[in-house]
């Protein structure tokens, strides 16, 4: 049976536009959203690991290899089985960090710009023989079910086609940071399609050519060499060279990196991947052996390379031909297409825009993406080139295998990226270098021969044979050697440089260094001015933005912390557009950063409180108990119902926690890293004030906010930090701490105590009073009496004069009383005022009461002496130390108040000759609610208040007595008011 | 419902299956399997037995 190469042409161009139908489907939304997010499209998305080299391949492979074809499978199995120490720390890495291709990641973490050259050119030119492989498997495929050499026309039509089909689904955004939807659905129904395909054959070739598997057993039974020819070669074979190489192919190939990590949607999918890919794998390759063994028992006149072909044509439907060539076109196509989509973005950012960086004048984003798909064109044409000079002679797996060999060099430059701080780019290039050039000698160069190209000295197959090595062995073992060990002879000798210790620590999760310095640019609109320099106006704005909307942050700030996260950001989105090396290089040049200002301690925090957060489940053991330490204690501060504020040397806040948030109604998130002086008012003036002040501790400081009176206690203490030594300035700028407590509810509390007291106070008066009041009324009411028969004009007018003496009498005591009785916090009435008419007003009051009555009060205060202070409150506490000395006083006793100057302070003494106070009381009497007299009849408040007042003045309070011969209480108060309603801070 | 190790232990499991798949890739076990009087499916049902290893491992996994 044999088909007209234009119904196979057909064939392959329908399904090629079937594959158009389904990227645009896909792009446009006509596919649901949760079936392309599915893992499993992800999972099939990557079965662009088998190429026509498995399609057809394999059986060519297993016909000569045996079951060594499998270690091409095996290699990937176990890359997957360590996804979480591999592939998952590499994706994090290009989804943190933008970054799209392997030159990227290396040029990211060596910082260095012939890094990423160095793997662009030599993927190139070990990918070119590859994609030269599948164009060879498309035409050779047609010859083999045509019967008839296809023309190379066609192949150059399949390759157009490929070129558009990449442009239009695989270059659709001008940055390669943007997921293609179209493109991974479509590169899955391709896996699904060639697994399909290669059932098919297989059970064709058991029930067809067998008769089912009773058939096999039988034929292998007869035939028992066939299964030692495929156990043979795993014995005596090149085994784990081929599994190293293919383990280094599952992530490194540029197409598997490609949809790997540049296309995955979903990081979780990976996990899905690690069992699903390596099945998606077995179930592709487990007809190998049935349609090698098919071939071989119908004695197919085809190479076995193509038995899948030969097998379809001889015992097949007539339909099945056309879909296994349809297989194979999925193959190769899809190949082709991504590697092409990955080399062109490597080209892009590693080799073009260096050497060709467009003028700012020009739309930076359409030029782009020209560039791209300029370079898309011209690598499959390329690989077109490559397979019209190619020798026919060269297997498929050959070269296949070549570009395996190629990959596998980037595997010590992987592992040192992950888990070696110390690896450099003087030890990636040498041993890149080497690598590169082992590769070419041992494989490139006898390919090129072979292919009649050039013709060299050297007799590399003599070499190798005199060391007993397979081909892919010697070349294998020799280049890798080389590249390792230079790699680590240079590492050690090298020396990095800042940015790359600063990529290294972002490529070894478990180490951390916070962004340094600050940005020169002041607000976002002078970082779009300096970017425009270089990138243009709009791709300036636009990436600006973008930047700003990832941050949440709005396009007027101006905080330096903020906008060093916004440059950081910024760069980082540069590096998705042109590559992270030269994202660096404009980011470094047009937004400076001034490294001699110091780190906000602010930023460090966070920088490092964010890493932890995103490297939470990787840290273990002594880390994972440390960190778990670090939230406890941040938890502890954040709780803390007490106000912290931590602020750094530049006074710029670091911590502030929710009782902070509560008390001032600023969010942390607006307070931290903003300077002190910058936070809205009035905390800004109050807290940088006191921030500067020399004074530790701020007592009872009232202020007004949103139309209350608030009171707190501000306290501060240094948190030192390493000094440079010669910079003793720096030395007054530490870090501190300040403490803020909220007294508002307590100074509340006090005042309506102290109200009640007094209301107390006036209440055991009230007897005294009517009694006070009631003998001057009585006297009014007589001489009331009297004058109405009085009319002597003198008398009347003595009467009058008494009468109103004794209104004044009354008058005065209702105004002590008023006076005394009047609501309002301490410390709201500070002046000067003569002590001796305080301690008199205090004496009329305590006469007042009934033990008051009875004793002797002496007022033996000098009349010069004055004090400043709150005048009712130190009337109160004179009112209620002459009352508890009157209560233990017995009647006809006397009780002497006393005051004199000592230096500074003034003493009031008040002596009464009373019972005494207990040593076992004294410690109790300032307590409120201390109280040893009968119920009702005191509060326990008196002598509390009166410790309160004093100490509010900055005063003393003491007491001298002893049980059964009377009490000295002592006050000692300073001359000049200590009470304050503004802090002492110099601002 | 099952409690998700500890990462160490995810990690220690992983280095551990992924010791496991090379001793089983490796010389002196292979020997066995590829013995004359294996079946010619024993590589694939060794396969299989890794994919099952990882599938039960990493089925449980949070993100590392």
């Amino acid at each position: 049976m044999t088909y007209d190469l234009g119904l196979l042409f057909g064939a392959g161009f329908s399904y090629l536009v079937l594959l158009f139908l389904i990227a645009y489907a896909a792009d446009s939304g006509k596919l649901s959203e949760k079936l392309i997010r599915h893992p499993m499209v992800y999972v099939f998305s990557l079965g662009v690991y088998a190429t026509s080299w498995t399609y057809y391949g394999s059986v060519g492979f297993a016909q000569t290899q045996g079951y060594l074809f499998l270690t091409i499978y095996l290699g990937v199995t176990l890359a997957f089985a360590l996804s979480p120490l591999l592939l998952q720390p590499i994706l994090r890495l290009t989804q943190e960090y933008q970054l799209t291709s392997l030159a990227d990641l290396f040029a990211f973490r060596y910082r260095s710009q012939l890094a990423g050259i160095l793997v662009t050119l030599f993927m190139l030119l070990g990918t070119l023989p590859y994609i030269a492989l599948q164009i060879r498997a498309v035409t050779d495929s047609m010859t083999v079910v045509s019967q008839s050499v296809a023309p190379r026309s066609l192949a150059l039509i399949f390759c157009s086609t490929l070129v558009v089909f990449a442009i239009l689904f695989g270059a659709r955004h001008s940055t390669s940071r943007e997921k293609h939807r179209g493109l991974v659905a479509a590169i899955a129904f391709e896996s699904l399609v060639k697994l399909l395909a290669l059932l098919i054959i297989g059970i064709t070739a058991l029930v067809g050519v067998f008769g089912g598997l009773d058939g096999l057993d039988q034929w292998l039974r007869a035939h028992p060499e066939a299964i030692e020819r495929l156990y043979q070669p795993v014995r005596e074979g090149p085994w784990a060279t081929l599994l190293l190489l293919a383990f280094a192919a599952a992530f490194l190939l540029p197409r598997q990196f490609h949809m790997l990590f540049t296309e995955n949607f979903e990081p979780k999918a990976l996990r899905t991947a690690s069992w699903a890919f390596p099945l998606f794998l077995l179930l592709i390759n487990l007809p190998i052996p049935l349609i090698l063994w098919a071939g071989e028992s119908l004695q197919l006149k085809v190479h076995p390379d193509y038995f899948v072909l030969g097998l379809s044509l001889e015992v097949g439907p007539s339909w099945l031909p056309i879909l296994a060539f349809i297989g194979g076109v999925s193959s190769a196509s899809a190949m082709m297409i991504i590697t092409t989509l990955a080399l062109s973005s490597m080209t892009l950012n590693h080799i073009l825009l260096p050497t060709n960086f467009p003028d700012p004048q020009v739309n930076l984003y359409r030029w782009l993406l020209l560039g791209r798909r300029l370079l898309i064109a011209l690598i499959i044409m390329a690989g077109y080139g490559f397979y019209v000079l190619l020798e026919k002679h060269q297997g498929l797996v050959q070269l296949g295998l070549i570009s395996f060999v190629a990959v596998v060099q980037f595997l010590p430059g992987i592992v040192g990226l992950l888990y070696w701080r110390r690896a450099n780019r003087l030890g990636l290039i040498l041993g890149l270098l080497a690598g590169i050039a082992i590769w070419s000698a041992t494989l490139l160069l006898p390919l090129l021969e072979s292919s009649g190209f050039i013709r060299t000295e050297f007799d590399i197959p003599a070499l190798r044979l005199a060391s007993g090595m397979d081909q892919w062995e010697f070349a294998t073992f020799w280049s890798l050697t080389a590249n390792t060990l230079l790699f680590v002879f240079g590492s050690l000798v090298g020396k990095q440089s800042r940015g790359e210790q600063e990529a290294a620590s972002a490529c070894c999760s478990e180490s951390m260094i916070p962004l340094g310095g600050m940005v020169n640019a002041g607000s976002s609109a002078q970082f779009t001015k300096q970017l425009a320099q270089m990138l243009g106006g709009e791709a300036a704005e636009r990436e600006v933005k973008q930047a700003l909307s990832d941050l949440s942050l709005s396009a007027n700030e101006t905080r330096p912390s903020q906008l060093r996260r916004l440059r950081e950001r910024i760069e980082r989105n540069l590096s998705g557009l042109l590559g992270p090396q030269l994202a660096h290089m404009i980011i470094n040049r047009r937004l400076q950063l001034d490294i001699h200002t110091q780190t906000a301690l602010a930023d460090s925090m966070r920088f490092i409180e964010d890493q932890l957060e995103h490297s939470r489940s990787r840290l273990r053991g002594l880390s994972g108990d440390l960190d778990n330490l670090r939230r406890y204690h941040r938890q502890v501060l954040l709780d803390l119902p007490l106000g912290v504020c931590t602020i750094d040397k530049l006074r710029t806040v670091t911590i502030w926690n929710l009782a902070m948030e509560v008390m001032t109604g600023l969010r942390a998130r607006d307070a931290v890293g903003v300077p002190l002086h910058r936070l809205p008012e009035p905390w800004g003036h109050l807290l940088a004030g006191f921030a500067s002040a020399t004074d530790e501790h701020i007592y009872h400081l009232e202020m007004s906010h949103e139309n209350s009176t608030r009171w707190f206690n501000l306290h501060k203490a240094a948190i030192p930090g390493p000094m440079p030594v010669d910079h003793p300035v720096e030395e007054a700028r530490t870090s501190q701490v300040m403490l803020m407590e909220d007294l508002t509810n307590l100074e509340t509390l006090e005042a309506e105590l102290a109200h009640s007291e007094r209301l107390a106070s006036i209440g055991r008066l009230a007897a005294g009073v009517a009694h006070e009041i009631g003998n001057p009324v009585t006297g009014i009411a007589s001489l009331a009496q009297n004058l109405r028969h009085e009319e002597e004009p003198t008398l009347v007018k003595e009467s009058i004069e008494e009468i109103l003496t004794q209104t004044q009498r009354i008058t005065a005591i209702v105004k002590t009383l008023m006076n005394f009785s009047r609501s309002g916090g301490i410390g709201t009435d500070i002046r000067r005022f003569s002590l001796k008419e305080v301690a008199d007003e205090a004496i009329r009051l305590v006469k007042l009461t009934h033990h008051g009555r009875q004793v002797s009060c002496e007022n033996l205060c000098p009349k010069e002496l004055t004090l400043e202070g709150d005048r009712q409150g130190l009337s109160q506490v004179l009112v209620n130390i002459l009352t508890n000395a009157c209560d233990a006083s017995s009647p006809g006793s006397a009780v002497e108040l006393s005051a004199c100057e000592i230096a500074d302070c003034m003493r009031i003494e008040v002596i009464d000759q009373g019972e005494g106070i207990s040593d076992e009381n004294q410690g109790y009497i300032f307590e409120p609610f201390f109280t040893t007299k009968a119920p009702g009849e005191g509060t326990g408040l008196g002598l509390a208040m009166a410790y309160k007042i004093v100490s509010d003045h900055k005063g003393a309070i003491s007491i001298d007595s002893k049980s059964g011969f009377g009490t000295k209480v002592i006050i000692d108060l300073p001359k000049a008011s200590q009470l304050h309603h503004e802090p002492n801070i110099n601002y | 419902m099952r409690e998700t190790p500890p990462p160490e232990r995810q990690l220690d499991r992983t280095l551990a299956l992924g010791l496991l798949i090379i001793l089983l890739l490796s010389a002196p076990v292979m020997i066995w399997w590829t013995s004359f009087d294996s079946p010619w499916y024993v590589p694939y049902l060794l396969w299989l037995a890794i994919i099952v290893f990882i599938a039960m491992i990493h089925r449980r996994h949070h993100d590392l």
